[in-house]
């Protein structure tokens, strides 16, 4: 555990450490306290997790008399 | 404009029917999500999209290329959006002020602790196990059903980031919010997640 910066405010940097989006000082004091602290490690494997996965939850597709319609308009439009 | 755009440009104007395939099926599941937040039925949500494409396909040759391709035609299909739904009287609220942390409070040390605000031995998070469970169906529908959960701006920011693969400035763009409200936003959407991920590892099957 690193004394500067407590656990419990690193939680609520990681999502924006993971998108690159912290200042570098920032992120220089999250990566210091991350070197130490195998709690914290977890909890950014944990929402590096999480994230991966809500990518994989399935999304709708566009119905395909819409997405034919789409393609015979461009066939209109370019040909 | 980046690099692939020139290239998916050229093959649209010179009439590449694939390319235009392509381009629909890769963006039209986040065009669809985005477009059912302003509008009620997934018809409608699918009209929006279906004008948004015509729309690009008309405009295209106006298409300056001062901002991506992506970015352009979600602006286009907020307009769209926007119009059909009638949404922008409506004001929600971002809840940035809510007080709402990431793990509760009772899982860090006290005041009185030589530590204070770091993990309580007994509290701290574990390593998740069986991997294996987190490629398990059920590790799949509590991430859904916690995403279905999320207050509504927090789902479709997260939608848009980490389903969709949207920059965010793009998300920015398209849902007139600030850098900052999007990060908060997406901060509070992806804790949720994360806790509701972490109480399904929890639990032993």
């Amino acid at each position: 555990m690193t004394a500067d910066l407590a656990c419990q405010e690193l939680v609520e940097l990681l999502s924006h450490y993971l998108d690159n989006q912290l200042s570098q000082q920032a992120a220089d004091h999250v990566e210091l306290h991350l070197s130490d602290c195998p709690g914290c490690q977890t909890a950014l494997e944990h929402l590096r997790t999480s994230v991966a996965l809500t990518r994989s939850t399935q999304v709708a597709s566009l119905a395909p008399d819409v997405r034919q319609r789409l393609l015979t308009e461009f066939r209109r439009i370019t040909g | 404009m980046t690099d692939d755009d020139v290239d998916v440009l050229e093959a649209l104007r010179k009439g590449d029917e694939q390319a235009f395939a392509t381009l629909i099926d890769s963006w039209s599941p986040s065009m669809l999500r985005y477009a059912g937040y302003f509008v009620r039925s997934h018809a409608s949500a699918e009209d929006v999209v279906q004008e948004t494409w015509l729309a690009v396909l008309h405009g295209l040759d106006g298409f300056r290329g001062d901002a991506s391709l992506r970015s352009w035609t979600f602006r286009i299909l907020a307009n769209i959006a926007r119009k059909r739904g009638g949404r922008d009287a409506r004001s929600v609220p971002v809840g940035l002020t809510s007080d709402e942390p990431t793990y509760e409070a009772g899982r860090f040390r006290g005041l009185g602790d030589p530590w204070p605000g770091h993990w309580r031995t007994d509290a701290a998070p574990t390593p998740w196990h069986p991997e294996e469970r987190l490629l398990s169906r059920e590790a799949r529908d509590a991430v859904y059903a916690a995403m279905a959960g999320l207050p509504e701006r927090q789902r479709v920011v997260v939608e848009l980031r980490d389903v969709h693969g949207l920059s965010s400035a793009e998300v920015c763009d398209a849902l007139t919010i600030s850098p900052e409200n999007q990060r908060v936003l997406l901060h509070r959407g992806r804790g949720r997640v994360r806790a509701a991920l972490e109480s399904f590892m929890e639990v032993r099957p």
